[in-house]
């Protein structure tokens, strides 16, 4: 098993995981995870792969392997109408490592309590879809079954896919909150306002614009406001008379209000950042960075968050410096020989000094 | 290098399988000098500095940190003894211990690897000193009337009495390289070499053991 030092985490946190077959892993065990992981490593090495397999292992539904490939960009619909077997199958063959007809992921919190999925195709139960059928119903076909299991306590669910849309059958209750910021991630509008408005009604809300307005002074309070197309944050904006919604602010400002609603929405759980970088101006990564470890702490939240970027890095230090035991660098590669993502674990210790020490450490 | 010191914007990786780890820019220009003169190719060797001995435990946890770690076949530190050598070389092998990496059990022993690690403390094995030592030996076998003189000028001038070796050792240097360098007597050891007048001679032979260490364990 491929381990990273030993360490403390608060006890709600994840401390390994095991996965066999999904994406680019074929076979990996890695353990001692802390509060606070940030994973780098080059392109096609595992990286988003490592994050969506502990989103999958804390999901209760199917419907989000749907969800991972409309954020890796591998289509946002589903044409039912021109749906065949090949196809139908394709919505989820990329999830396999190779050819693999079955994956599995299971992660261990610090208490040993376990949470695993387990996907496989069910080639005998896959009906082939009449292409000129007047009836999609009677076309609906089930190619992969999904199945939680939490100490002991087995639930599979079925997607589904039929002219009337997804159906998910037999939820499984939820394991621990997770959620998941993919790559090109701007900030929620309805559910950033759903998650503020949850937090107002408990009056919990001050401390988010508190937190915003610590790294960015020009904005002020917010408020949900109901827009044509939904429910809206909206700010004020010093100078200005006119509240403004946060989109319409700044892409960096809506990002981070987001990743702060998402760390209170994910209270106890897991949040996972895919290029953590993204629509930040470097030097607000420290402040920001900060105040997501702030933030995280106080719920007691355990980030995962990839990144590309150097500076990215560099700007940690002050964080890495002050909360060194609580961080780990993953780094994600491939072997070449094998073809299969590996994984290597480095304390914050060591994280610190190579960054001090102007080293690559991506 | 530190967090007070500005940090490259393109960082640092491995790009030769030999890594020496010194204290710093001089100890590096001078090795880089040395290992050029006898002969070694650039690309073969890469050269780190550790900012004095109390960093060559953070500088080693960036090498093994690295993602081109596993690269890494051959490293060889080079240290000053100053005042105490034993409890020098003892703080080198703490911070390879520290980082997992092989301990050789004395200066100038090479141990096998991977990587191979081997540690070399100036001026030798044992001796107090520094390498403002090392080169000032040289000096004296090249140029022993200045070396004469650098002698004479410290008493002249009432240098304190109470200098360890290290320090009297770097004003030695400094003050032979003042009166020598005659294209920029401001110059410091990390950028004397090349300079019309620097009073070291590269090839000297108090130099051998080092290179001839350094040179072992390229191809050990």
């Amino acid at each position: 098993m491929a381990t990273a030092p030993n360490g403390q985490g608060p006890s709600s946190t994840l401390n390994s995981i095991k996965i066999e077959n999904f994406r680019g892993f074929r076979q990996l065990e890695f353990g001692n995870f802390r509060q606070f992981n940030v994973i780098v490593g080059a392109n096609a090495t595992g990286k988003t792969a490592l994050l969506e397999a502990i989103f999958l292992a804390s999901a209760n539904s199917p419907e989000v392997s749907l969800r991972l490939r409309t954020w890796r960009g591998l289509g946002s619909s589903i044409e039912v109408n021109t749906l065949d077997r090949s196809s139908y199958e394709a919505l989820w063959r990329d999830l396999f490592f190779e050819d693999a007809r079955e994956f599995f992921i299971e992660v261990e919190d610090q208490m040993r309590r376990k949470r695993s999925c387990r996907v496989r195709y069910l080639p005998d139960q896959t009906v082939t879809v009449p292409l000129e059928s007047s009836s999609y119903d009677a076309a609906a076909v089930v190619p992969v079954e999904f199945e939680w299991q939490s100490n002991g306590k087995k639930s599979q669910s079925r997607v589904e896919i039929s002219q009337s849309g997804i159906r998910v059958r037999n939820v499984p209750e939820a394991f621990f909150p997770s959620i998941f910021l993919p790559s090109g991630h701007k900030g929620g509008t309805a559910e950033a306002a759903k998650r503020y408005s949850d937090l107002s009604k408990d009056s919990q809300e001050e401390g988010i614009a508190t937190a915003l307005s610590k790294i960015y002074p020009l904005v002020g309070s917010l408020s949900v406001e109901v827009d044509p197309g939904g429910p809206m944050l909206y700010a004020t904006v010093k100078g200005l008379r006119k509240k403004l919604p946060t989109p319409a602010i700044s892409e960096g400002i809506n990002k981070y209000l987001s990743a702060l609603l998402a760390i209170n929405a994910a209270q106890r759980g897991v949040l996972l950042i895919d290029e953590a970088e993204n629509g930040f101006y470097r030097e607000r990564f420290t402040p920001i960075l900060s105040g997501l470890i702030e933030e995280s702490l106080s719920q007691h939240v355990q980030l995962f968050m990839t990144t590309h970027s150097m500076e990215f890095l560099q700007s940690l230090l002050p964080v890495l410096k002050a909360h060194g035991e609580s961080f780990l660098l993953i780094r994600t590669k491939r072997d070449h020989a094998t073809g299969a993502c590996q994984l290597e674990g480095f304390e914050g210790r060591r994280m610190a000094a190579a960054i001090e020490e102007g080293f690559e450490i991506r | 290098m530190r967090s007070d010191r500005p940090r490259p914007i393109v960082p640092v990786g491995f790009d030769a399988p030999f890594y020496i780890v010194c204290e710093g820019a001089a100890d590096a220009a001078f090795i880089e000098a040395l290992l050029t003169n006898r002969g070694m190719a650039s690309v073969s060797f890469q050269i780190g500095e550790a900012d004095g001995y109390t960093g060559f435990r953070r500088h080693l946890e960036a090498v093994v940190t690295s993602p081109d770690h596993a690269k890494l076949a051959r490293l060889a530190i080079v240290a000053d003894n100053d005042d105490v050598p034993a409890d020098r070389f003892l703080s080198v092998q703490t911070a390879l211990g520290a980082v997992d990496l092989p301990v050789p059990a004395a200066p100038s022993t090479i141990v096998a690897g991977p990587p191979v690690v081997g540690v070399f403390m100036m001026p030798a094995a044992g001796v107090q000193g520094t390498l403002e030592s090392l080169l000032m030996d040289s000096v004296v076998g090249a140029k022993p009337a200045v070396a004469a003189c650098v002698d004479a000028f410290r008493t002249c001038v009432a240098a304190p009495g109470n200098w360890g070796t290290s320090k009297v050792a770097k004003m030695r240097l400094n003050a032979a390289i003042a009166a020598c360098c005659v294209s920029d007597p401001s110059a410091s050891v990390a950028y004397v070499w090349g300079k019309t007048g620097n009073p070291i001679p590269i090839g000297s032979a108090v130099f051998s053991p080092l290179a001839t260490f350094l040179q072992q364990v390229s191809v050990t």
